[in-house]
């Protein structure tokens, strides 16, 4: 049958080849993609018809990837932020941010914590507001606390992978359907640590991206 | 017997483009959109179609026109070149042509200098005049500046 003919075409060493050249003819091919395909969890198929030809089918599992997520919401839209970045939540009021040069530090344990306001970094509406919400990400010195107006919950996400090049900010590579038709955008926590650490600025949203095509 | 080629025809701005059904994936009604942060201003954001999360370019933001209500009318045109896939977002669109391809003419000369370069040619088809999309140009981005 096919299926024994298969078998014995993904056996390693087996070649129709007398000889081997530099390219093929050692019997190696169809044993590794059968390995690869079965190693992913996915199915070889051979559809045999002598004298016309024949068909592999490989058949592969759409691998989705789901993440707890925290959904927040920031001047009216909704992020998803992967929970497993999330070392703790805190509530940040206005009357106890500090600024330091062009951060805003916030007194956490024995010492402070910078801010990191979603609002200016993804320049966002501002809303009148003395009061939010801090999602502690990164550790010891990378930490920070990333503010947002609200926490809305914690769910279950499936990652869409957004990869396109017009999606100018880096720390957003993904999106998630929130079940009622919309799409939050999932926040990249530590690409965002990350690019306050190569000093980029924070509370100004001065970023040369965007003054080039605005 | 010339060769034709299939187009959807459609609407922005009292326009009528013309983009060949090659790179046409499918068409839906807008519904949401998601703003995405720090992107270009032509791009209304991200919509979720039929389990792919997809950047939606606004044609009349995109070629220079202020924006206006998305209506019943209103139509995301899905395109896929190459690795990507994008929704244009235009005002109509409800018809379906098949050219032959001796009534496509190069755009005029003039055309070229203004922001109309995002037509590749001109269909000059029973009294219409149809502009072929330069789809190519129309998903042109920004170099990053993060890169």
């Amino acid at each position: 049958s096919d299926h024994d003919l298969l078998e014995i075409l993904c056996r390693p060493g087996f070649s129709t080849q007398e000889t081997a050249d530099m390219g093929a003819g050692r019997g190696m091919g169809m044993n590794i993609v059968h390995e690869m395909v079965t190693g992913m969890g996915g199915d070889l198929r051979l559809e045999n018809h002598p004298g016309q030809g024949a068909g592999f089918i490989l058949q592969l599992p759409l691998t989705l990837t789901i993440i707890e997520a925290f959904i927040v919401e920031v001047s009216g839209e909704r992020y998803a932020l992967p929970q497993s970045m999330i070392n703790e939540v805190i509530e940040v009021e206005a009357e106890n941010i500090r600024p330091a040069g062009r951060m805003q530090l916030l007194p956490y344990r024995d010492g402070a914590i910078p801010l990191l306001s979603l609002q200016a970094r993804y320049r966002l509406l501002p809303s009148a507001r003395s009061r939010w919400y801090g999602l502690v990400v990164g550790q010891q010195e990378n930490r920070a606390a990333i503010l947002v107006d609200r926490v809305i919950g914690i769910q279950e996400a499936v990652v869409r992978p957004l990869s396109d090049p017009l999606i100018g900010e880096p720390s957003i590579s993904g999106a998630t359907e929130l079940g009622d038709g919309s799409v939050a955008l999932i926040v990249d926590c530590n690409e965002l640590i990350g690019q306050r650490l190569a000093g980029s600025r924070l509370s100004e949203p001065a970023d040369r991206a965007i003054q080039e095509h605005a | 017997m010339t060769k034709s080629t299939a187009y959807i025809i459609f609407q922005v701005a009292e326009t009528t483009y013309a983009i060949s059904t090659d790179v046409v994936q499918q068409m839906e009604m807008v519904e949401q959109i998601t703003r995405a942060p720090n992107s270009p201003e032509y791009l209304d954001g991200v919509a979720y179609l039929r389990g792919q999360v997809v950047p939606v370019i606004n044609l009349r933001s995109r070629f220079g026109h202020p924006r206006i209500e998305y209506d019943m009318q209103a139509r995301l045109i899905v395109i896929r070149v190459g690795p990507r896939t994008v929704a244009l977002a235009v005002d109509r669109a409800r018809e379906y042509l098949s050219i032959p391809e001796e009534k496509i003419l190069p755009p005029p000369a003039m055309m070229m200098d203004e922001n109309e370069n995002f037509v590749r040619g001109v269909i000059a088809l029973n009294e219409r005049l149809l502009m072929i999309l330069d789809v190519e140009k129309v998903l042109a981005y920004p170099e990053k500046a993060h890169a």
